[in-house]
């Protein structure tokens, strides 16, 4: 693939990033509605289910958290995609310049300078796209290690739920659910991580 | 390659088309592109789409120095006029670009800032290249809303973009017109679609009519001379414009 169709690639793998930061600031916020969901059952269970009651209050500040390192994120990723399709512009630009000045002897002459220039720029933004992506990376590290604490704290109120009484199976089954939420979560911070890793602009 | 081409000269007066480039996709219509030049001073007319760009700044630059070219005239705001100006203003970010008031929102989509633009008012304007005086002649929905030819007096040239373009076929598409009858039925559909009305079209033959003109070149297709102009231009009088709508099988 030459070096254009990466870059093509990248932006379309960076869009598809984007939709998928936005899909779990979505989750995030599901989770969250549900911790606070829990934490009134608890309450309206009173002594029986105080232990889920803390752990819900838990789940629900892990899920304020959460959104607010993925908005961070969404933004981040914002400023990438733009930069990316900047860099597209340059290597069309970079691309019909090049054929100029490959068109003659000549051409190549009044074009050398604007092609060092133009090569320059891109050199520039290659670097700036890195650190963002760097900067991105770091940033899905982080709230990767917070689901992995979000599943600690789930499956904590999976057990709370079993001294709910009455109301036993129902906060159990809402613990399942947030569990499962930040499970897939977790596996797409994962797949993420990767995506990003593989694009052409990293490493280089 | 495209190759570029004198049409006049007259000690350091000249004009240069840049045409025909073999190489170039048959999906992309073939343009002419014209260098006025005057001294040390050069207009390039519509300077063409970005992707034809590479060919027209070689072919250029085989025979001028590129650097020379002052300011670019777009007739109108095609993308296979003037989508090639940022690249053009890469290479010199100075240049300055002549075009209808009407587009002056638009074109800078293209590229440039709020020094690229002159804009030219509906009645046109002198440009003065050098010691030439050049005329932008007001050639308005012809086919755009806001269009401009350029006439050189002293050359007796009109560069007349899309008015007088064809559609030649590889076999006839030599630089000049040299049987009028045989080539202007390459012209006749495409003026009838793209040419939206018939009072405009009227109004600009009646000027052109009162200028003389020994040569008109359009931007696309070959360029008429002599008598050939007269009779382009007493044609398209008489062509019904605005009939070109073509039913497409199902």
């Amino acid at each position: 693939m030459n070096n254009e169709l990466q870059y093509q690639a990248d932006f379309r793998r960076m869009v598809v990033i984007n939709e998928e930061i936005k899909r779990i600031v979505r989750v995030s916020n599901v989770v969250n509605m549900a911790a606070l969901n829990a934490m009134f059952i608890a309450r309206k269970a009173g002594q029986a289910a105080l232990g889920f009651g803390v752990v819900s209050a838990e789940l629900r500040v892990f899920s304020q958290r959460l959104n607010e390192v993925m908005s961070a994120m969404s933004g981040q990723i914002f400023a990438l995609l733009s930069e990316v399709s900047g860099q597209a512009r340059q290597w069309k630009t970079h691309r019909a310049h090049l054929a100029a000045a490959r068109g003659s002897e000549r051409s190549g002459h009044y074009l050398a300078e604007l092609l060092g220039t133009l090569e320059q720029a891109m050199a520039l933004k290659k670097r700036d796209i890195h650190a963002r992506q760097e900067q991105l990376i770091a940033g899905l590290g982080r709230a990767r290690k917070l689901c992995g604490m979000g599943v600690t704290i789930s499956r904590a109120a999976k057990i709370e739920a079993a001294y709910g009484n009455a109301l036993a199976s129902g906060l159990k089954q809402v613990a399942e659910e947030v569990e499962q939420s930040i499970t897939d979560i977790l596996a797409t911070l994962k797949a993420l991580e990767q995506q990003l890793a593989a694009s052409a602009n990293y490493g280089m | 390659m495209k190759t570029t081409k004198i049409i006049f000269e007259q000690g350091e007066h000249r004009w240069a088309v840049v045409a025909r480039d073999p190489e170039k996709p048959g999906y992309i219509i073939d343009t002419n592109e014209y260098l006025v030049m005057s001294g040390k001073h050069t207009l390039l007319t519509d300077p063409g789409g970005m992707e034809i760009f590479p060919a027209v700044f070689s072919a250029i630059s085989a025979d001028y120095n590129p650097q020379q070219i002052d300011c670019l005239f777009a007739s109108h705001q095609d993308p296979d006029i003037i989508s090639s100006l940022s690249l053009w203003l890469d290479f010199k970010p100075e240049l300055q670009c002549y075009l209808s008031w009407l587009w002056g929102e638009f074109i800078p989509h293209f590229g440039g800032n709020d020094r690229t633009f002159i804009e030219i008012p509906d009645e046109g304007m002198d440009i003065a290249l050098g010691s030439l005086k050049l005329q932008a002649v007001p050639a308005h929905y012809l086919h755009s809303s806001g269009n401009f030819h350029l006439y050189d007096p002293k050359a007796g040239i009109l560069f007349s973009g899309d008015v007088g373009a064809a559609l030649l076929p590889p076999e006839r598409d030599g630089l000049f017109v040299t049987n009028f009858d045989q080539h202007i039925r390459h012209a006749d559909l495409f003026h009838r679609r793209w040419m939206g009305s018939n009072e405009a079209k009227l109004d600009w033959c009646e000027r052109v009519s009162k200028l003389q003109i020994d040569m008109l070149c359009p931007q696309h297709g070959a360029i008429y001379q002599g008598r050939d102009v007269e009779r382009f231009i007493n044609w398209f009088a008489d062509l019904p414009v605005g009939s070109g709508v073509v039913r497409r099988p199902d």
